[in-house]
């Protein structure tokens, strides 16, 4: 139960390009238990899904693995050869879910001869279309979706059924750790609602062991997650249990995050919804300090010209120097 | 703009094919004001081979075949770009300002567009051409033009339709212009370097489609261009007595000349559509 | 309140969506494609064909009548400049043709004689090949005509193509050099470069013919000598077409397989661990998708490329039957050329779309989005 099935230290990746380098995931460090899920928050742009791909060892083509470890049982992602990262780690271990785009599908297979495609690849045997069928038909409906989803096109499904659909290919293997990137920004609230149900059972029912969740609506991260991880660009600044972080936000970032939320409450109706001033920082020359110095309303003279330490408290951490000198 | 414009010039490819495209077109207007007679029978022997004095020899009738094809270059540009002037010109009206109309203009313009499109355009030029007693430089160049502005028509026509759901558009519609104004006013010039590929296409398609009939005896009837000089190749054998300076150059010219430009676009393409750049 | 508004809205309509799609299901189980959307995508065509070679006709059959010059007045004259005809003769030819073309008539009445011309395929006799029948010369052309156009049109897609896309995952130098070189030699006239060929391998190095499509002195049949001459005769023309239009596809097929590869899917499939080959083939078949509908634009031009190559090479197709009837302003010849040659144009183009119908499951079920 205590088991690390997922160790990530010191993670940088940058784009690199004409426009130069940006930093986009710069030094993080993460460790996910076994039962563990972890949700990851953050604004747009703040790195999360470059640091999706760069946990899974597969990333966009601009972006370049620059350093750290990634170590999934045994496995350092990006020591491995691809050819073993494709076999042993790539949906035995960890999976991903991308965000349901309508294209995430090859939109002229079916999903039943995509998922066919896939086994094929995968076992290196041969799969027809009717066995593929009948195996993605059993985890299709253990997760609660209708099999006769398999014989149609991508563009004959909707947004939430494709997401579904996409986050029961992804555990077909039954991996380990599943990575999931933005799964409900796309969609509508009702289908929100069945695709956050179906994250819950795959957890429960034992298809996957641990999740790492990356979204930016913090409420439904808590909902679903333990744990969770707030990013700004490219640096984790807070982590700790859901309900801690929510309840009471110690970073600045997340304080404001959480104002900026849309309140569901009764009372809260009233209340005046607020904006983070400025805009996030151009992370090709991040700064030597604190990268929310420009937008925190706490900034001190520290802040600017050296990068806050990590404050450890229990299951709490905190990069921000306000703890620094009295504790948390 | 004028840093796109500065920043293609710049770039080395473009340079090396936009100064081969430019030598042939200096040869085309400078060049027969250089050389001989192009008509002058008997100026040398017959089909003396390539000499300092002939540069590209002699054919059939002893005349000096570098002159030629000077003089069929000039020709066969000039129906090149009257052609193609034309052709992006009604492709501009149907495909853009039809278009920017809507409604059932808009379709049928596009009917009109498609139906073009599927129309072999060089049989049809050679059922028209062969129709026509006497056939000018221009009117054949026109004619040309008249069967090339369908797929014009049809890219602008995409290029427009994404440009009009854009906001400044329905700024200009509540100024009160008429349509025609606002698009050869305010969305042409958004399409300005799209406008230009096209026309450097055009130009060069139609180059190569006038050589086409030329060869067959229905280019211009006055006039020489790149064309007649083949036909006269293929008309006295030239190919099977091995007179390979009478046959190769007009061809050559032609291979260089339209491929450069097409290098042009391509070169172009790249540098200003960042998306088609290999990653 | 205008937010609750589209929120509720949005529910609504992707709850019905999906019991829409739940109700397809139920009923449409196992059908492979529900046939409304693509019988009407078929007619549509259809429609467009017939529109299309309707427009042709009529401008073939007006523009005679827009020049200063009477069909009928060369026509006899070119006749009567023949040895050997008595005034008699050209009288009762004269009379034939009048009846035939209706000249005496006013313009409408010869446009409804022109169109029976045209529906019952009889266009008289040949002027300029007297007295052969029109139909008969053109129909003996066109299996020739189709015999270089066909196989050209076909390899070249699937050459050009390949190496387009070849070219878009290879940093290979070989391949890059063939693929420049392919679209270079598409800029070239095609006839052009079928002399460059007659001259290399025909005249100096003497390994196929100069001209025409069979020894002259064997009799057109079916028998095995015949068919080989033929096909000696075949190589330099077909290969100069072949080898000019393989780079009609090269740069569409390389920029839309460049364009695939960053593509959601391939993403997404390469996550889930799918070897590089199948990636590869994934996005080649995505991008060879809109790579197919340019192929009634490229039969078109090819069509054209193709009649002059005949010509050049005295290949009995519709070309050299072209030039000769447009030689001897053979009128009825030139309507019946240009019917047959539109027509076959515009099959083939139907041909296209049919195939791509079939192809493209997105067309099959109706979708009409982009």
């Amino acid at each position: 139960m205590d088991k690390d099935l997922l160790l990530i230290e010191n993670l940088r990746g940058y784009y690199k390009g004409i426009f130069g380098v940006v930093r986009a995931v710069d030094g993080v460090s993460l460790r996910v238990r076994e039962g563990e899920k972890v949700g990851v928050a953050g604004e747009s742009g703040c790195g999360k899904s470059s640091f999706a791909q760069l946990i899974t060892g597969t990333t966009m083509p601009l972006l370049h693995y620059e350093g750290g470890a990634v170590r999934v049982n045994g496995y350092d992602i990006w020591k491995i050869s691809p050819e073993v990262l494709r076999k042993e780690v790539k949906c035995k271990l960890i999976s991903y879910v991308p965000q349901a785009m309508l294209n995430s599908l090859n939109p002229v297979k079916k999903i039943k001869e995509f998922i066919a495609d896939m086994l094929r690849e995968r076992t290196g045997c041969r799969y027809s279309v009717k066995n593929a069928r009948k195996v993605a038909a059993q985890h299709f409906e253990r997760l609660g979706l209708d099999a006769n989803v398999l014989d149609l096109y991508p563009h004959e499904l909707s947004g939430g059924m494709v997401q579904r659909s996409i986050i029961a290919i992804s555990t077909i293997a039954s991996p380990q750790l599943l990575i999931m990137d933005e799964p409900t920004s796309a969609l509508d609230v009702s289908s929100q609602k069945k695709v956050i149900k179906m994250m819950i059972d795959i957890q429960r029912k034992g298809v996957i062991k641990s999740l790492v969740c990356i979204a930016h609506d913090l409420s439904a991260l808590n909902q679903l997650c333990d744990r969770i991880v707030i990013m700004y660009a490219g640096k984790f600044v807070e982590s700790g249990e859901g309900d801690d972080v929510t309840g009471n936000p110690l970073h600045p970032y997340t304080k404001a995050l959480m104002g900026s939320l849309l309140p569901l409450e009764k009372e809260t109706k009233y209340k005046s919804l607020s904006s983070i001033p400025g805009v996030v920082p151009d992370l090709r020359y991040p700064s030597l300090g604190c990268r929310f110095y420009d937008r925190c309303g706490r900034r001190m003279k520290i802040c600017k010209v050296e990068d806050p330490p990590e404050i450890i408290k229990g299951k709490r951490i905190v990069k921000c120097w306000i703890y620094k000198k009295g504790g948390l | 703009m004028s840093g796109r414009v500065e920043l293609l010039l710049k770039n080395k490819k473009l340079q090396v094919y936009l100064g081969i495209a430019i030598i042939i077109i200096m040869l085309g207007l400078v060049g027969p004001f250089f050389t001989r007679d192009p008509s002058k029978i008997l100026v040398g022997g017959i089909y003396e081979s390539p000499s300092s004095e002939f540069l590209l020899g002699t054919d059939m009738a002893g005349r000096d075949i570098f002159a030629q094809l000077c003089n069929a270059i000039r020709d066969s540009l000039m129906v090149g770009i009257i052609a193609g002037f034309s052709a992006v010109g009604i492709a501009i009206i149907i495909g853009g300002v039809l278009a920017y109309k809507g409604g059932i203009i808009d379709e049928g313009a596009n009917v009109i567009t498609n139906v073009f499109l599927t129309l072999p355009q060089l049989v049809i030029l050679m059922v028209v051409a062969s129709l026509l007693g006497k056939r000018s430089l221009i009117i054949v160049a026109i004619l040309i033009g008249l069967f090339s502005w369908p797929w014009m028509a049809r890219s602008i026509r995409s290029q427009l339709l994404s440009l009009k759901e854009r906001k400044f558009v329905d700024l200009c519609r509540i100024s009160g212009k008429s349509d025609f104004v606002i698009v050869v006013k305010e969305i042409l010039p958004n399409m300005l370097a799209y406008i230009f590929l096209l026309l450097i296409i055009g130009i060069s398609s139609a180059v190569i489609v006038e050589s086409g009939i030329s060869v067959l005896g229905l280019g211009p009837t006055e006039g020489f261009t790149l064309g007649k000089m083949l036909n006269l190749v293929i008309r006295h054998e030239a190919v099977q007595q091995g007179i390979w300076w009478y046959f190769i150059p007009p061809g050559l010219v032609l291979v260089v000349f339209t491929g450069s430009l097409l290098m042009i676009t391509a070169v172009i393409d790249d540098v200003l559509n960042p998306k088609t750049r290999e990653i | 309140m205008g937010q609750k508004f589209s929120r509720k809205s949005r529910e609504k309509t992707e709850e019905r969506r999906e019991n829409g799609i739940k109700n397809i299901l139920a009923s449409n189980k196992g059908s492979l494609f529900t046939k409304k959307p693509f019988t009407r995508f078929i007619t549509k065509k259809v429609f467009f064909l017939l529109l299309a070679l309707f427009f042709s006709l009529t401008l073939v059959f007006i523009i005679p009548y827009l020049t200063p010059l009477n069909p009928l007045d060369i026509i006899m004259s070119r006749l009567a400049a023949r040895p050997g005809m008595t005034t008699t003769q050209i009288e009762t030819i004269y009379e034939r043709y009048n009846v035939l073309f209706g000249l005496d008539k006013p313009l409408v009445v010869q446009y409804y004689l022109f169109w029976k011309r045209v529906l019952t395929l009889d266009f008289g006799v040949s002027i300029a090949l007297y007295p052969n029948k029109v139909m008969s010369l053109v129909l003996y052309a066109v299996p020739w005509t189709l015999s270089l156009i066909i196989p050209v049109w076909v390899l070249s897609f699937i050459l050009g193509n390949y190496l387009g896309s070849r070219a878009a995952f290879s940093k290979n130098k070989i391949v890059h050099t063939f693929y420049t070189i392919s679209v270079c030699l598409n800029a070239s006239p095609y006839y052009w470069f079928g002399l460059i060929l007659v001259y290399l391998f025909a005249v100096n190095l003497r390994w196929f013919p100069s001209s025409g499509a069979y020894d002259p002195f064997l009799k057109v049949s079916l028998n095995p000598k015949f068919l080989l001459s033929v096909a000696y005769h075949y190589v330099l023309p077909f290969f100069s077409l072949l080898i000019t239009s393989i780079g009609n596809w090269c740069t569409g097929m390389r920029a839309m397989t460049i364009y695939e590869k960053q593509s959601d899917y391939v993403f997404y499939s390469r996550q889930l661990g799918f070897t590089e080959n199948r990636l590869r083939s994934y996005a080649q078949r995505n991008a060879l998708l809109p790579q197919i509908t340019g192929l009634p634009i490229i039969l078109s031009s090819l069509i054209g490329q193709t009649l002059i190559v005949e010509y050049v090479f005295g290949w009995p197709g519709l070309g050299t039957l072209s030039y000769h009837a447009i030689a001897a302003i053979d009128y009825p010849m030139i309507q019946a050329l240009f019917l047959i040659t539109v027509g076959l144009v515009l099959i083939g183009n139907l041909s296209v779309d049919i195939i791509y119908g079939f192809i493209d499951p997105r067309i099959r079920t109706g979708y009409i989005g982009g």
